[in-house]
């Protein structure tokens, strides 16, 4: 009855009329299941030392969404394929298999068509035909000479483009981890492993509570 | 004291490839040009044929990575000036 007085979606301790006397059951439970929405569960009713408010994880958790699963104690834990911040820039770009994919198309697009071209291109003598249907090699290099420059036009383009890509990704050594240090511990590994980060953002005294 | 930010290897690699493209496409149709004014055979033919034919467009997409390398570097000095994220919320 008491956490209808506040609005589930924040924590009461930060809403008027909050007496952490009064209120500490309700904010534990209110809190949790708006917090549990965003993949992290705090089941905190004091602030998280060293790492700042239960408030403070919540918003990190909800301005850089992990890829959390959430265990039956009510405890997430990060994805290991997410990577350290959960982005997908954690990923490297060679791991990307439509990065690959792009790779390999962008230069078979390059190389081929300059291929075709010098290949088609190869008999030079050939100006005109005898008989009703033209050689093949005739028409091959007519089309050559429109698709050829078009095929290596994208490849160049696909393969510029790919640079771009990495020069957006790339990042200074080291700064990755600088910034999720600032940011602080967002994830907590799963019960038992003696993760000495998971360590810290567990409250002193405080355990999930089954819902 | 300022630490010096690494410079992006990849920004010196597109600078490289867009002007890169631009030279080799006009030297390829400016030298498949002059070859045009001399009657000539042999295998510099089809390759002067597809220097001209493939030139503008290898010069174009050179062009193309430049402007477009304005365009990240303007947004990659924008992410760096912006704000980092508040660490705290009311």
């Amino acid at each position: 009855m008491e956490s209808e007085e506040f609005d589930p979606r924040f924590d009461p301790a930060f809403q008027p009329g909050f007496d952490p006397e009064k209120h500490r059951s309700s904010r534990r439970r209110v809190f949790r299941s708006s917090a549990s929405t965003v993949g992290e569960s705090t089941g905190a009713a004091a602030p998280v030392p060293q790492s700042g408010t239960v408030a403070n994880l919540a918003h990190q958790a909800a301005s850089h969404p992990v890829r959390s699963q959430a265990t039956p104690d009510g405890v997430a834990y990060e994805s290991s394929h997410s990577g350290g911040d959960g982005e997908p820039h954690s990923v490297p770009l060679g791991q990307n298999p439509y990065v690959r994919a792009l790779w390999f198309v962008s230069a078979g697009l390059l190389v081929g068509g300059f291929l075709l071209y010098w290949w088609a291109n190869s008999d030079v003598g050939i100006q005109g035909w005898e008989g009703s249907s033209p050689p093949f090699i005739w028409v091959l290099q007519q089309s050559s000479w429109v698709v050829v420059p078009a095929m290596m036009t994208v490849g160049l383009a696909g393969l510029v483009g790919l640079l771009f890509l990495y020069a957006i990704r790339w990042r200074p050594e080291g700064t990755v981890d600088e910034e999720q240090a600032a940011r602080g511990p967002l994830t907590r590994s799963h019960h038992g492993h003696g993760d000495s980060s998971a360590e810290q953002l567990r409250p002193t005294g405080a355990r999930s509570e089954p819902s | 004291m300022t630490r010096r930010r690494p410079r992006n290897p990849y920004i010196g690699a597109l600078w490289a490839v867009g002007i890169g493209l631009i030279v080799l496409g006009a030297a390829g149709y400016v030298w498949a040009s002059w070859l045009s004014w001399y009657p000539s055979s042999g295998a510099a033919v089809p390759l002067a044929d597809f220097a001209q034919g493939a030139g503008s467009d290898i010069a174009l997409v050179g062009l193309g990575t430049l402007v477009g390398l304005q365009f990240l570097l303007r947004s990659l000095r924008a992410r760096d000036r912006a704000p980092a994220t508040p660490a705290s919320s009311p």
